[in-house]
């Protein structure tokens, strides 16, 4: 059995699935030729190793086939763009030419959104990785698309400064790939998501138009251009610039933890801090799995460890300190200090359990929803329940890592024995459903921060109903022949 | 975790490329294929089957500086440089290594050395033999880069052994000790080099060999036995040498120098610090024994990045090692250090050529400063280099 959708609507996956494996279409060779004239030969890829290499992102279903020695789509080149210009020219050169474009950052996408289903031509941004300009006064600081996100905030650091926005794939993500994919940092609830922090891009439309919004503190000139690439996952255009918002590093740090009771006081704490209108750089409550998991012999079993990391100006921490250590004084609780928050900043972008745990026959996968306080606690067990009634599945967690005013995220990692690639996929498809149609039920959104790439593209409808046919002619306006990262965002194959 | 290359290269190919910002390689060429997640997925794949190994697949594996910062990152254990090393190894034997490497490796069958012809250097060595004592059990091993580009370093470092009371000698005519045949994947060629040493080790009845190269340590203690050749011999870098010296109290800091007068930069170079484990001694030496005044680098120690200038990389691509060593030297010159300290001489030809000369440190290797410190050189004779 290759796929558990078989029947269901053609979504993107089953096309990954029948398309694996294909013997690769003849690509022109003139038009290797053309794209190596754009951006020298050395910077256009079409041997099998580079090809097989770029055949994937960081999502779990090509890391199965990978692991399991099964085929995945290639594409029929990559290249490898030096600046704008290039890449206009490599878009207008495959627009003309009717070839699928599709763009890569980073790689760490974890829903597919990178893979060529259709074959066609990667266009890789990562050449364009300079730091154009720092501004002190206005706080502001604009980079090129493709710089890596942990090199971005190394030459702002070195400035004295931060951009605050750190997904946890910060050493492997791109600046582009953050803004096109929604992003959210690990530090978001001080700094907010990329949406808050985007200033201006520059993009490359389909056919090789450039085009840059205003850098401004804000504006009311129409719908906000810059925000239609926000989320847009190369379906749009290239983004190859963009401003940021940035900060004053952070005079201090700190951070304290404590046991609670249970999950539902846990977010009953966070709501009560958020009402207050403080923002601790992050907030992270762990139910209990995931908090016996991540904090091993320091907590209860059975009890919840909610983390504290505080950041900024010195007399700022201080107030967060005293206004959590209050509100959580009207719970039960034990203390933990700070030492849990220390070692949680240490391993923050740890995730060697993942692979290590595929490689021993076991699935594993996280998926991020959001909702309104009152929904949460409903949402959590809704989520839970249902992945768990899935036969086959090992557990299911979750951890509240991002919050707001009107509510939060939360974070659900699952765990399923599945020995071969058939039950791996069937398995994988099922409990994703299972979790999705408990979000979509619960009145909770079905992505919080990964986007949604071609594996999530079939929830789509679910999500948006009739509204996504904005979002579809939008598409159709900017990319009337449907070459931009085919299958993505929106399900359907061209 | 024990090399087990099967389960080594699946956790890499599954990973999410999670150490990708630290390779030097990767940073500087860009594409995935490059990136240690790229190179595991490769040698997955040929090790299946599933994509031909042919030349374009074995080229893959020569964009790897064997700088092992992906092996110091990695959560999971993972030795891409390993990886590399079997696969080219496997090249070597099929025949399919790519350009310039096997002109490299005919040039130095020849000449049975990498730089220069190994008798030309020997006649170049006759001028410290006054510093040579031919009885010693200590071996001093130049290595040809030093010989051929560094020759100071050689006196300055005989000068160092000489104040404080060793006796030790040089072979001559001195030939590679294999390690850019390793490298590259031909261990048949590397194993032959390496068993000539050691016959001229057991035949000198020498104890301690001692090297200022990097790589000529590295090959011996770490890559011999895979060679299946044993040295019968302590083998020791100048750096770890020196500082036992100066520990014992045999070398003593010099009149001129005051502490904190004069500021130095140190980069570590990757095949003594990751590969030996070799990073306080030589910080020791220019603070204690040289009384320098020493601003790291950042990012310094165990994560110092790499210069490119290893033969691992240098000698196949050397577009991607210059660019390598370019960042390196920004890294080194925003320490505002006037002279940028180093301990072998790959990384001093790096860092002294790569970049603008605008805005660039003195780059000196360590011997050399610190015998210029305790005023043993360049004056008191045995040549001037
Ligand atoms: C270990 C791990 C942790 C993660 N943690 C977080 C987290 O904390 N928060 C979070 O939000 N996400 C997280 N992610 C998900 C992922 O890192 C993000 O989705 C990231 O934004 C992707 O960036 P990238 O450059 O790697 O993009 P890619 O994976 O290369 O591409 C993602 C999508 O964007 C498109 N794209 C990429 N660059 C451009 C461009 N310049 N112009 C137009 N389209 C482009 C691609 O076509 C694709 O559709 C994590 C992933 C991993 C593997
Ligand atoms: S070396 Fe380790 S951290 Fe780097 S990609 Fe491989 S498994 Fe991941
Ligand atoms: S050893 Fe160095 S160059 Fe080679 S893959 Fe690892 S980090 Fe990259």
């Amino acid at each position: 059995m290759e796929s558990a959708t078989s029947g269901a609507p053609r979504t993107g996956f089953d096309v990954l699935l029948e398309r694996a494996g294909r013997a690769r279409r003849p690509f022109p060779t003139r038009l290797v030729g053309e794209l190596g004239r754009i951006t020298g030969p050395g910077h256009v890829l079409t041997r099998d190793a580079d090809l097989a290499v770029y055949a994937r992102d960081s999502w779990t279903v090509p890391a199965l086939r990978v692991h399991h020695g099964r085929p995945l789509p290639v594409a029929d080149a990559v290249v490898l763009p030096g600046d704008t210009a290039e890449v206009a020219a490599v878009m207008t050169l495959l627009y003309e030419n009717d070839v699928p474009v599709i763009p890569f950052g980073g790689g760490s996408g974890v829903l597919g959104g990178t893979l060529p289903i259709t074959g066609g031509v990667i266009v890789d941004v990562k050449r364009l990785d300079k730091v154009l300009d720092i501004n002190d006064e206005g706080l502001t600081a604009t980079a090129q698309a493709g710089i890596i996100g942990t090199d971005f905030e190394t030459a702002l650091g070195r400035a004295g400064f931060t951009w605050g926005h750190f997904p946890q794939s910060t050493d492997v993500g791109t600046l582009g790939g953050f803004i096109v994919t929604r992003s959210a940092g690990q530090f978001s609830t001080k700094y907010g998501n990329i949406e808050d922090i985007l200033l201006a891009v520059e993009a490359v439309l389909p056919g090789g138009a450039v085009i840059r919004t205003k850098t401004t503190a804000r504006s009311s000139t129409g719908p906000d251009i810059k925000s239609m690439f926000v989320g847009s996952e190369g379906t749009l255009g290239i983004v190859t610039e963009a401003t940021v918002r940035i900060h004053p590093r952070p005079e201090r740090r700190d951070t304290r933890a404590y046991e609670v009771e249970d999950f539902a006081d846990g977010l009953e704490i966070i709501r009560r801090v958020m009402r207050t209108g403080l923002r601790p750089a992050v907030i992270r409550l762990y139910d209990p799995i995931e908090s016996l998991h991540s904090f091993k012999e320091r907590v209860t079993q059975g009890k919840c460890v909610i983390v504290f990391f505080y950041q900024g100006l010195g007399r700022l921490v201080d107030l967060e300190v005293e206004v959590v250590e209050e509100t959580v004084a009207a719970f039960r609780h034990r203390k933990l200090g700070s030492e849990p928050g220390w070692h949680w900043y240490k391993r923050r972008n740890v995730v060697s359990g993942l692979p290590e745990f595929m490689t021993q026959g076991l699935v594993v996968d996280t998926l991020e929803v959001a909702a309104t306080w009152e929904r949460i606690p409903a949402l959590y067990r809704a989520m839970i329940d249902r992945m768990l009634a899935v036969k086959g599945i090992v557990s299911a967690s979750a951890h509240s890592s991002h919050s707001y005013s009107q509510g939060t995220n939360l974070y659900v990692t699952f765990l399923a024995f599945a020995p071969d690639i058939g039950t791996a996929e069937a398995l994988y498809q099922s409990i994703w459903d299972a979790a999705m149609e408990a979000c979509l039920e619960a009145g909770g959104t079905i992505g919080h921060h990964h986007g949604i790439g071609l594996h999530r593209a079939k929830y789509m409808p679910g999500e948006h109903g009739p509204a996504l046919e904005v979002l579809r002619r939008l598409r159709s306006a900017l990319d009337p022949k449907g070459l931009m990262n085919p299958g993505k965002l929106f399900g359907k194959v061209g | 975790m024990k090399f087990d290359l099967s389960t080594q290269t699946h956790i890499c190919a599954i990973c999410p490329n999670m150490c990708r910002f630290l390779c030097p390689v990767a940073a500087v060429e860009k594409a995935e294929t490059v990136t240690p997640r790229g190179k595991a997925t490769i040698t997955l794949a040929v090790e299946r089957g599933e994509i031909a190994w042919d030349a374009e697949a074995a080229s893959v594996l020569y964009h790897c500086a064997g700088c092992k910062m992906c092996r110091e990152w990695c959560p999971s254990n993972v030795d891409i440089p390993e990886f590399t090393a079997h696969l080219r190894e496997r090249a070597g034997r099929d025949g399919l290594i790519p350009d310039p490497a096997p002109g490299v490796r005919d040039r130095l069958m020849r000449d049975r050395s990498f730089r220069r012809p190994a008798a030309e250097l020997a006649a170049g060595l006759d001028r410290y033999r006054d510093l040579l004592s031919p009885e010693a059990t200590v071996l001093y091993f130049a290595g040809c880069s030093t010989a051929t580009l560094f020759p100071d370093v050689i006196g300055a470092t005989l000068r160092l052994f000489e104040a404080a009371g060793v006796k030790v000698t040089m072979l001559r005519p001195e030939e590679c000790c294999g390690f850019p045949l390793e490298a590259l994947g031909y261990r048949e060629e590397a194993a032959d080099f390496a068993a000539a040493l050691a016959e001229s080790i057991s035949k000198g009845g020498y104890e301690t060999i001692v090297s200022g190269c990097p790589m000529c340590t590295h090959v011996m203690k770490e890559r011999y036995a895979a060679l299946g050749v044993e040295l019968r011999a302590e083998v020791v870098h100048v750096t770890e040498f020196l500082d036992r010296l100066a520990g014992a109290g045999n070398l003593r800091g010099g009149q001129g120098a005051r502490p904190g007068d004069g500021t130095v930069t140190y980069h570590d170079p990757c095949y003594l610090g990751r590969h030996q484990g070799v990073y306080d001694e030589p910080r020791r030496l220019l603070t204690g024994l040289g009384r320098f005044n020493l601003v790291e680098v950042d990012p310094g120690r165990e994560l110092a990045a790499c210069c490119g200038g290893a033969p691992s990389i240098d000698a196949v691509l050397p577009r991607t090692a210059t660019g390598i060593g370019v960042r390196r030297l920004a890294d080194a010159a925003r320490t505002g250090a006037g002279t940028l300290v180093t301990a072998c001489p790959h990384c001093l030809e790096m860092l002294g050529s790569a970049g603008d000369d605008g805005g660039r440190p003195v780059v000196r290797d360590i011997a050399e400063v610190l015998a210029r410190r305790l005023g043993l050189w360049p004056s008191g004779g045995g040549g001037r280099g």
